[in-house]
């Protein structure tokens, strides 16, 4: 119940990174469907995903994110063909030492969004910022 | 001297000397030199001889590697039928009536082993009856799982053709899956479907079928779709095998540096927007190199491949490249090739002093992934570089 309560008052910073090809243009597509996406979330476009630096990532958390999501295309579908493969690939590394800094894998989410994914990038996001929220504000730089 | 017409699926003999095929181009006999005498270190020279024009036979041609510069490379080298060596259970070996599509296209052929007559090896009569087994290794295993697009068109046209060489012969298909698409496919079927001495039997993986031989002819053994098990007899037996990528095509992917699918033939860049494109820029593909396919398709790849380089290399024109591309500050790099590694394009080599980074602008899509992997921060993402999207991550964030 308290739980509850602080998840509602709190207000997460969540930083989505969206490549251009699949997941920019399911934002998009969520955008034409009227769909609600959480207002909470911040988006930066990048051509794939696969340009997007693990330092971008702790440097998002150093500048007040609680929470970063990756969106790339569907693996195969990459308009880079491997980019999105180099992501996840670094996205899970991170997450290990994320886990060493006492930063849950919830606040670093990887996820498919393809361009017709209108639906599941709202879902998606939606998602992140309910986790984001229920985990509480990160305060790693805070805490020694 | 004679040896086995290649050409012919080895059922006749050519000579040393010989025509590749008929209407080759161009239309010049050449000298095997596996198998030229001379070339063995023999004395022979009858074909000199017997040509009447004097020295259009020369021994002393060598083959030689020419070299080329070249703004595009189209790769159009085909694909080839499964090995049915492979599959000892559907009978197909030397000097046995048992054809492989493309052995029995040559028995078809004016220029083939027997002029075009149907007739079989072990009598030499026509066949009373044949059986056409399609689907052979295709639609089957991890390597196999696809349709191999062809098959259904070319057993039909057999059908089509014996029925008309061999009027009162009876005909046998079995299939895993009929596949006869687009606006002229199913009046070729519909024609064999309705006739009444062509049979369709449907069975469901080749580990079902066995071709036996009898005292007259072959027997084709099976288990139908419905698990009914069943013999038909055949003096002729036409095995249609699945095309699958040359021998060489994993070799040649390696010299060109682009990638093959999971079933090894050639991969185009994006299978909607971009078939004819290899994962390189400025290498295209053309026909079944890319992926099984009818000549119609083959035709329009080439088309597309010959427009797509037609308006790209225009004489005098620049060619256009993106904005967005990587670039190396060049006096921070320290050659560690991580870059060169992660690229997908092969858009980046070691420059001039071996010790530094370069990338080919016309050849980087811009991707990024070099930028986000250089550990020393010296690969710069024009449009996208770090400070811009720091910069607008410290805005958003803020």
């Amino acid at each position: 119940m308290i739980r509850q309560q602080a998840a509602t008052a709190f207000e997460p910073k969540i930083l989505a990174f969206l490549c251009n090809w699949c997941s920019y243009a399911g934002a998009d597509k969520a955008g034409v469907a009227q769909l609600s996406c959480p207002p909470q979330v911040r988006t930066i476009k990048v051509m794939c995903s696969g340009r997007i630096d693990p330092q971008f990532i702790l440097e998002a958390y150093r500048q007040g994110a609680d929470g970063v999501v990756i969106l790339a295309c569907h693996p195969g579908d990459c308009h880079y063909k491997e980019g999105n493969v180099h992501a996840a690939r670094r996205q899970r590394i991170l997450l290990r030492l994320l886990a060493q800094f006492g930063i849950e894998a919830a606040r670093c989410r990887m996820d498919y969004v393809s361009a017709g994914e209108g639906e599941k990038f709202a879902r998606v996001l939606t998602e992140v910022v309910e986790a984001v929220s229920m985990l509480g504000p990160l305060q790693w730089n805070t805490t020694d | 001297m004679a040896v086995k017409n290649g050409c012919n699926a080895d059922l006749d003999e050519r000579k040393a000397i010989f025509f590749p095929f008929a209407g080759a181009l161009p239309n010049l006999p050449v000298i095997d030199g596996a198998a030229c005498l001379r070339s063995q270190g023999g004395e022979c020279q009858l074909c000199r001889e017997a040509c009447p024009v004097e020295e259009a036979v020369l021994f002393a041609e060598q083959e030689q590697v020419i070299e080329k510069t070249v703004g595009a490379i189209v790769v159009a080298v085909g694909a080839q039928l499964l090995d049915c060596a492979t599959l000892p259970a559907l009978g197909e070996r030397p000097g046995a009536d048992v054809y492989t599509s493309y052995a029995f296209e040559r028995l078809l052929a004016q220029s083939g082993p027997t002029g075009g007559e149907v007739v079989t090896l072990r009598t030499g009569k026509p066949p009373a009856a044949v059986a056409i087994l399609h689907c052979v290794g295709s639609l089957e295993g991890a390597q196999c799982d696809y349709c191999s697009e062809v098959c259904c068109q070319n057993a039909f046209k057999f059908n089509h053709l014996i029925r008309k060489k061999v009027p009162g012969a009876v005909i046998h298909h079995l299939y895993k899956e009929l596949v006869m698409p687009g606006k002229d496919g199913f009046a070729l079927y519909r024609a064999i479907r309705d006739d009444p001495a062509s049979h369709f039997i449907r069975y469901p993986s080749l580990d079902v079928l066995r071709v036996e031989e009898r005292e007259e002819g072959y027997a084709v053994a099976y288990t139908d779709a419905s698990g009914v098990a069943g013999e038909v007899t055949a003096d002729l037996v036409i095995l249609c095998p699945a095309l699958v990528p040359t021998t060489d095509t994993a070799t040649l992917a390696t010299l060109l540096e682009v990638q093959r699918d999971r079933l090894g033939f050639f991969a185009e860049q994006h299978n909607r927007l971009a078939p004819v494109q290899s994962t390189v820029r400025g290498i295209y593909l053309a026909g079944t190199c890319q992926s099984p396919m009818d000549l119609q398709k083959a035709m329009g790849q080439g088309m597309a491949v010959a427009g797509h380089i037609l308006s790209e290399l225009v004489l005098g024109e620049r060619i256009e490249i993106e904005p967005v591309t990587a670039e190396v500050d060049a006096e921070r790099c320290a050659g560690c090739w991580v870059c060169l590694q992660v690229c997908p394009y092969k858009a980046i080599h070691r420059d001039e002093s071996g010790r530094r980074a370069c990338v080919n602008a016309l050849l980087c899509a811009g991707c990024g992934i070099c930028v986000a992997a250089c550990p020393a921060g010296v690969m710069r993402g024009n449009h996208f570089t770090n400070e811009a999207i720091l910069a607008e991550m410290a805005g958003v964030l803020a």
